[in-house]
């Protein structure tokens, strides 16, 4: 299932919590990430928060809008990366080898994100495989963007 | 137990005039793995390695790099054989299903996933290399990347073999 397809579902499972009423505060996410050694503690607890507060019902929307949270940040590094891309292609030049694009990199990780979410919902059936999907996505795509950020790092 | 990880340093292109006995010590990895470290147990046998090789150099830093990389590459390997096992084991107890498209095949599905791994690893690690080209973190930095990448694979497909 595709992760637009699992939004869909989940939105439809959601029951009487809606989007806009998710306790989601992603200034949390920012602090933690600001805080603390390991950034990785950083994923999923926000979505495990707002879970708590929402209650039944609020797995899919608050996993999604976590999800929907570092994506943004994906998005936001790769356009950084982007922009350095004049001076990859002169080292690359100087160096002699071809190196992958931010692009390349891109696809690549979305093929990798794909594939290793599918193996992870193949054990499950039914109303629980959306939001196993979106926990997969979530988490592969926060370390994605750890990853990215370190990149970025002077 | 200190490996001596020489023909590894060979086979993954160090020097041959550089490529000095290793001394990386895994039982630093071991002990961190036991103590519950997970992915931060990838790379703490690179900087005693590297003061064993008689401190910073760059030349040390990709041999110890390489070296513990070759220990993460050999439990991913280990791991990857059992995670296939497990999935065998449950595409036979779901055969009925997996054949009538119902579910799909976990030992496919892993097939799949690990190809997909390979070419993310190749592209991210490929794309560092040339990110700090250069410059001072430049040294290492690909065999950390491969290092780092294979440490958290061969992580996750242990964690995939325990939950199936």
């Amino acid at each position: 299932m595709s992760i637009r397809g699992a939004l869909l579902l989940i939105a439809l499972l959601a029951g009487p919590v809606q989007a806009q009423d998710v306790p989601f505060d992603p200034a949390r996410i920012e602090a933690c990430l600001a805080n603390s050694d390991v950034a990785a503690l950083c994923v999923g607890a926000e979505a495990a928060a707002c879970m708590q507060k929402a209650g039944a019902g609020s797995t899919g929307l608050c996993l999604g809008t976590e999800n929907a949270f570092w994506l943004a940040r994906i998005d936001a590094l790769a356009a950084r990366l982007g922009a350095g891309s004049g001076l990859r292609a002169e080292r690359a030049a100087r160096r002699g080898t071809p190196s992958p694009t931010v692009a390349q990199l891109a696809e690549a990780f979305a093929a990798y994100r794909q594939v290793a979410c599918d193996l992870r919902v193949a054990a499950w059936e039914g109303m629980m495989t959306g939001p196993e999907e979106i926990d997969c996505e979530l988490r592969i795509n926060a370390a994605h963007a750890l990853y990215l950020t370190a990149l970025l790092a002077p | 137990m200190k490996a001596l990880w020489l023909s590894a340093a060979l086979s993954l292109g160090i020097a041959p005039a550089l490529a000095q006995e290793v001394p990386l010590d895994e039982t630093l990895i071991r002990q961190c793995l036991r103590g519950g470290g997970d992915a931060q147990c990838i790379g703490v046998a690179v900087e005693p390695c590297i003061a064993g090789l008689g401190g910073y150099s760059t030349v040390a830093h990709q041999a110890c790099a390489r070296a513990e990389l070759a220990w993460w590459d050999g439990l991913l390997n280990e791991a990857y054989g059992t995670a296939m096992a497990r999935a065998r084991d449950s595409d036979a107890a779901n055969a009925t299903e997996i054949r009538a498209s119902v579910r799909p095949s976990d030992a496919d599905a892993l097939r799949r996933m690990q190809r997909a791994w390979i070419g993310f690893r190749d592209a991210a690690c490929g794309y560092e290399a040339l990110q700090w080209w250069g410059g001072t973190g430049a040294s290492g930095a690909e065999a950390e990347c491969l290092m780092r990448m294979t440490g958290e694979q061969a992580l996750a497909l242990q964690g995939f073999a325990r939950e199936r």
